[in-house]
């Protein structure tokens, strides 16, 4: 062995060349393997946009639907349950969700979160430890009615906002929807998205 | 050593069993599609087969949206057009079929679709869709001369029309059938030890018969004459096999989604991999310079 | 000493990290004639590393069960992301490992490898072959084909060859009166955890009693009788960096061949994926024409060529349990082809055709001519073997040069 003639500028390029293509290839056999997690079509087909249909609801009534294996609720406000929200006596952790804005997309109206007044749709799992939280009628309780978590305590009003005092800290999420006529909305596509 | 090179040769050739099939037909190679020709094959066969046999075959491994997709076919109009089901765009491609009832009827239940073009390849399907033939004798009054006996009934017969195997056929079939019988014949002679010489005659002249009356059946069937079409159907002839070619495209499609794809794909990888081989010759080149 | 060095210390004195990177790397010495046929080593190492990442994330979306297994491989072709590459990966890594142990192994026969004292690197290499047939054999009925079915149908059916117990056997390795679930469960386990953890065991055996030991060369001639000052063999170079860097254009070579499969035949033809094993498996309907995959063919050749059931299952296990006596059965006072009597390269060669022709038979259905060919070829392949301590005798052999050459 000798090291005579050797070119170590031409040895320090070729290995860093190599090593360099090398590193790429490593990098592109990754993607299909990181790639793989993805949610599969069966996933994406079982989470496609849901068709919810108003025509049945009555105000002061909610439905639950499934999208993307959550629960969604869509509930009916009356006009009183409307103005009660926009001049909320209740104190609130986010009242015009501007600490947690990725809660609901842009469009919706930050006092009432909703895309039309009368009708709120959420996903209803709790901000806080992902239980279901409980549908309660403006009728039945004396705190305005609104979500009410059975695992910890939380509370929301009608518009998904939660109360101060209660271990969530953010309010209900709002999940993207568009309505397709009067009486219809699309659960999981984007207002203006179609 | 010749025997060694067949051998050698069966060995890489693209096909096991083919080679071992007896004679079928028709024996015709499909025409061979790519790039854009073969979208539009593959979308006109995708039209086809929810018109005609998604009502018992599913294809329950393969998506509606998926096969929009790749097929370029707008998903309202898969939506509206190739939908019947009520399904979604994201759902499976299945059917409402009752498996119990459809083996009652055919005998045994369709089978799913999804895989039959590698299961079976497109060859064979190409000739099998093309392959039904007048035959009173058969529940639904046809048979298949690549699938003989087969329990399904001559689906495309509005496409096709009828066709029946021609006279001179005919008359071949049952000239092969009395040599097989002599031959038959001519076997049992000879283990019993009667008469052995004169029946090694005839063995050997009905053998030859045989082999020259098939090798003329593979002739007319070249030339388009072993079956002639006795009711006509919407699609001359010519059409019918574009329409069958199309058919199995689409089958091949949903056989393996990703086919074009990944040979897309693998031109890239091959290239780098190139590149990638290049500089480590080198670098290796370059470091046994101090090897003496 | 900058912070690299003073960490690297401080994991030394925790941890043998440099002294093991000499022993096996920057200081193992090779002997620096090593030819095309030393790719074979390295490169089964890739494949295996390959095989256990992609079937690490096949299992993510594959279901073991008798109703599920067949469907969610096609889950996987179709609706898992990419899942298809990790399929063919898979499935290609497979034939591929095979086709780099085989030619690894021939290596080693042709310049007498496995001769003292190498026994135990051949002995253990021999263990991890037959660990691998196992290996592959029990991933072959994992995607629940037709195919799959009904090849492990016949072969543990060779266990009712055993004389009285054969049928309670075979009936205990299933799990079932048939092949079913149960089966497949039990396949799958083995497949994914006890197999792999038995192969990585014995192939780290592998390498520590090779790196004990030396690597042979194409010489055949120890390079460990000429040291210089310093110790170090004068015919031997680092291995690295000079033969990974040598390493890494097999590598690239290797995967040029290996993509060329993945992404424009992965089914080869129908010899690494089969056409009856893309229906599912039916446990009424026997396909038209059942063979193993081609890499089990020679040995499945050699079971149908003798006649009797019990007899050729002795005959294939036999075939295999030979091989591991070859340190013992080759006698030449030389180890290289290069310097061995011409008769060598004769039996060798002789070898390689009545293997590929046993492989070749073991694809198709038996005929009388086939049998016939099939059991030249098996007597063949035992007289290779049993005859070896007199043939290998046989003859003048060259005069081996003290020094390695090029």
């Amino acid at each position: 062995m000798s090291n005579d003639g050797v070119d170590n500028g031409k040895r320090r390029f070729l290995t860093l060349a190599t090593s360099a293509v090398g590193a790429v290839g490593a990098v592109g056999v990754a993607v299909p393997f990181v790639k793989s997690w993805n949610p599969s079509a069966k996933a994406q087909a079982a989470g496609a946009p849901v068709e919810v249909s108003l025509d049945k609801l009555e105000v002061g009534q909610m439905v639950k639907v499934e999208w993307r294996g959550k629960p969604v609720f869509v509930v009916k406000r009356s006009d009183s349950v409307i103005e009660a929200l926009k001049n909320t006596k209740h104190d609130l952790k986010d009242p015009t969700s501007e600490k947690f804005p990725e809660q609901q997309p842009a469009y919706v109206d930050k006092d009432v979160r909703s895309v039309r007044p009368d009708v709120l749709v959420l996903v209803g799992i709790c901000t806080h430890l992902g239980c279901v939280p409980q549908h309660q009628k403006e009728t039945e309780v004396d705190w305005g009615g609104g979500f009410f978590c059975p695992c910890h305590g939380s509370r929301f009003d009608l518009a998904g906002r939660v109360f101060s005092g209660v271990p969530a800290s953010k309010n209900l999420e709002v999940p993207p929807y568009s309505y397709t006529s009067d009486s219809s909305i699309m659960i999981g596509v984007d207002e203006g998205a179609a | 050593m010749r025997k060694l090179i067949i051998a050698i040769s069966a060995l890489f050739s693209l096909s096991l069993s083919a080679a071992e099939a007896g004679l079928t037909f028709p024996n015709d190679d499909m025409p061979k599609l790519t790039g854009d020709k073969l979208i539009i094959a593959q979308q006109n066969g995708a039209q086809i087969y929810m018109n005609n046999c998604m009502g018992c075959h599913a294809l329950s491994f393969q998506r509606y949206k998926r096969t929009a997709t790749d097929l370029k076919i707008p998903e309202d109009v898969m939506l509206d057009n190739l939908i019947f089901t009520g399904g979604k765009i994201g759902d499976l491609m299945t059917n409402n079929m009752n498996k119990k009832a459809a083996a009652n009827w055919f005998g045994a239940a369709p089978p799913d679709l999804s895989l039959i073009a590698r299961s079976r390849g497109n060859h064979w399907l190409y000739n099998y869709l093309r392959g039904f033939y007048q035959d009173e004798s058969r529940p639904y009054g046809v048979n298949n001369g690549v699938f003989k006996d087969v329990g399904m009934p001559h689906v495309l017969e509005l496409m096709q029309g009828i066709q029946a195997k021609t006279e001179q056929v005919k008359g071949l079939e049952n000239d092969i059938e009395y040599a097989k019988a002599d031959i038959a014949n001519a076997r049992k002679q000879i283990e019993d030890g009667n008469d052995v010489e004169a029946a090694r005659k005839v063995l050997s002249a009905a053998e030859k018969l045989v082999h020259e009356k098939e090798a003329e059946l593979v002739k007319l069937s070249k030339e388009g004459k072993y079956f002639e079409i006795v009711q006509e159907g919407n699609l001359n002839p010519e059409e019918f096999d574009h329409a069958m070619t199309d058919l199995v495209y689409f089958l091949d499609y949903v056989g393996e989604p990703i086919k074009q794809e990944r040979k897309r794909l693998g031109v890239w990888v091959l290239l780098f991999i190139l590149g990638f081989g290049v500089l480590a010759y080198f670098l290796k080149k370059e470091y046994w310079k101090d090897i003496h | 000493m900058t912070k690299m060095a003073a960490l690297m210390q401080w994991v030394d004195d925790r941890f043998p990290a440099t002294k093991v990177w000499n022993e096996h790397l920057a200081e193992y010495y090779a002997p620096k004639n090593f030819n095309f046929w030393y790719f074979f080593g390295s490169l089964a190492l890739l494949v295996l590393v390959n095989q256990i990442l992609t079937g690490i994330w096949l299992t993510m979306n594959y279901n073991p069960s008798g109703e599920g297994a067949y469907a969610s491989v096609e889950f996987i072709m179709r609706d898992v992301e990419w899942g298809w590459l990790l399929r063919y990966m898979h499935s290609t890594g497979a034939s591929a490992f095979f086709v780099v142990v085989y030619l690894h192994m021939f290596r080693g026969l042709i310049y007498g490898s496995f001769r003292k004292p190498r026994e135990l690197v051949w002995l253990f290499g021999m263990i991890i072959f037959v660990l691998l047939m196992a290996e592959a054999f029990m991933g072959y009925l994992l995607p629940w084909g037709n195919m799959s079915y009904w090849g492990a149908q016949v072969i543990i059916n060779l266990f009712s060859a055993i004389p009285v117990y054969g049928a309670d056997i075979t009936e205990w390795i299933r799990g079932d009166f048939i092949i079913s679930g149960a089966t497949l469960n039990r396949f799958f386990a083995l497949h994914v955890v006890a197999l792999p953890m038995a192969l990585l065991l014995m192939v780290f055996l592998h390498i520590v009693a090779l790196h004990k030991v030396g690597s042979n060369n194409p010489d055949g001639i120890e390079i460990k009788k000429n040291k210089d000052e310093n110790g170090i063999p004068l015919d031997g170079i680092p291995f690295h960096p000079y033969y990974t860097v040598k390493d890494i254009v097999g590598v690239a070579g290797f995967l040029f061949l290996f993509c060329l499969v993945i992404f424009f035949a992965p089914e080869m033809g129908g010899f690494f994926l089969e056409p009856p094993n893309f229906t599912p498996a039916d446990p009424l309907k026997t396909p038209a024409h059942i063979a193993p995959v081609w890499y089990f063919t020679p040995f499945y050749s050699i079971l149908r060529a003798v006649p009797d059931q019990q007899l050729g299952v002795v005959a294939m296990a036999a075939s295999l349990i030979v091989l591991f006596f070859m340190p013992w059965l080759d006698r030449a006072k030389v180890k290289s082809v290069r310097y061995k009597h011409w008769s060598f390269k004769l039996w060798v060669a002789l070898f390689v055709v009545a293997f590929v022709i046993l492989g070749y038979l073991g694809m198709k259905g038996p005929t009388p001519m086939r049998t016939l060919v099939a059991q030249i070829c098996t007597v063949y392949y035992f007289a290779f073997f049993l005859l070896m301590p007199w043939w290998s005798t046989w003859g003048e052999t060259k005069p081996v040069p003290e020094r390695v050459t090029h």
